[in-house]
């Protein structure tokens, strides 16, 4: 019952207009992102050129389609809305590449599109995204939401931590629900996050750092 | 397929804990009693104080009374905000340092002697930082 409460108390609180993703940097920073779960795994190197955009090289492996993609993302940050204590953000990503089917000859030209929204106090955070894919003849839409919440308050060098909850769905997927607890870690300019799906009971492991 | 992923997964974990493993080996201060030194009288030219700087910065202006703007600026809530800042000020020819305080919300911008920024040009700088300035408060002939 108490899962039940917090399940949607999560989807209830990312449908309501938050998620969060920071896909872009402060003007001439360079981020790599490293992402892996039971579903695919990818990396995002970007660069970006004011506050509000970025653009780099995106690979994916998806394990559920079995298909790699390869390509160029641009992210935007539509809005921002900086609080005295809060901080919420609006964006637009966009991917163009190829997609190759493992196992098949050719590839094809892919894409993907995602908007994602967030919002976050030093205490509280929150994200919800949505997602389109077109990668060769595999097409998708998939939603994400999380809720999380710090422990303890650090100040700035301090090692942050967060202990959230993923859930997202996959409506084409077989178990088209899962739930991922997850505990990130946050210093400096690096952040890890490791959680695991229960529904897939895999492993998932995020790297994020900014140059 | 299974173990691959895994191993993909796990391998974030091993490359991540190398930068923090040399950072903490950067600094060693938890291992040894200073309570019996005299700060002042300490040589500091062969070791660094990388995760110092707040600390260090924030008494350059204590102890030489030098130019200082703090800034209130909303929408500081993770140390990559604080980063931004840094790293767009620090380009700045008038800024010799700049410390975050993420509790209160605060930017604290040490200027070299005889440098000055404006309001605007403050205000520009968060901007660009992707966040907006409250107000400016000046200390030290700022």
């Amino acid at each position: 019952m108490a899962f039940r409460l917090v399940l949607i108390l999560v989807i209830i609180v990312s449908l309501s207009g938050t998620v969060h993703a920071r896909p872009v940097s402060y003007p001439g920073g360079w981020t790599f992102m490293q992402k892996s779960n039971g579903s695919y795994s990818s990396i995002h190197a970007h660069y970006s050129p004011t506050a509000s955009d970025s653009i780099g090289m995106y690979i994916e492996r998806n394990w559920q389609e079995d298909i790699t993609f390869t390509g160029v993302q641009y992210n935007r940050l539509v809005k921002r809305w900086n609080g005295r204590k809060s901080q919420a953000n609006f964006y637009v990503k966009a991917g163009v590449g190829q997609a190759q089917p493992f196992g098949k000859n050719g590839a094809q030209i892919a894409g993907f599109t995602e908007l994602a929204m967030d919002w976050e106090t030093r205490r509280w955070f929150t994200e919800y995204k949505i997602r389109a894919t077109d990668y060769a003849d595999n097409q998708s839409i998939h939603h994400s939401g999380r809720l999380g919440i710090a422990p303890y308050i650090g100040n700035y060098g301090d090692l942050h931590t967060w202990l959230m909850v993923q859930v997202e769905n996959h409506p084409e997927s077989n178990k088209p629900t899962t739930t991922t607890p997850l505990v990130r870690l946050f210093k400096g300019v690096q952040m890890l996050e490791l959680g695991y799906t229960i529904e897939h009971e895999e492993w998932l492991a995020n790297w994020i750092v900014r140059f | 397929m299974k173990t691959l992923k895994i191993i993909g997964a796990f391998a974030s974990i091993i490359i991540f804990s190398q930068p923090v493993y040399a950072q903490q080996n950067e600094m060693n201060h938890d291992d040894h009693n200073h309570s019996e030194m005299n700060h002042d009288q300490m040589n500091h030219d062969d070791h660094d104080h990388p995760e110092m700087d707040k600390e260090s910065t924030s008494n350059v202006s204590i102890t030489t009374g030098g130019p200082t703007i703090v800034a209130t600026v909303n929408g500081l809530v993770c140390d990559f905000c604080a980063q931004a800042l840094k790293k767009v000020f620090q380009k700045e020819e008038a800024v010799k340092a700049l410390t975050v305080d993420l509790d209160a919300g605060e930017v604290r911008i040490f200027l070299k002697e005889g440098q000055m920024l404006s309001n605007a040009v403050v205000a520009k700088l968060i901007r660009k930082s992707g966040y907006s300035l409250v107000e400016t408060q000046r200390e030290g002939g700022a």
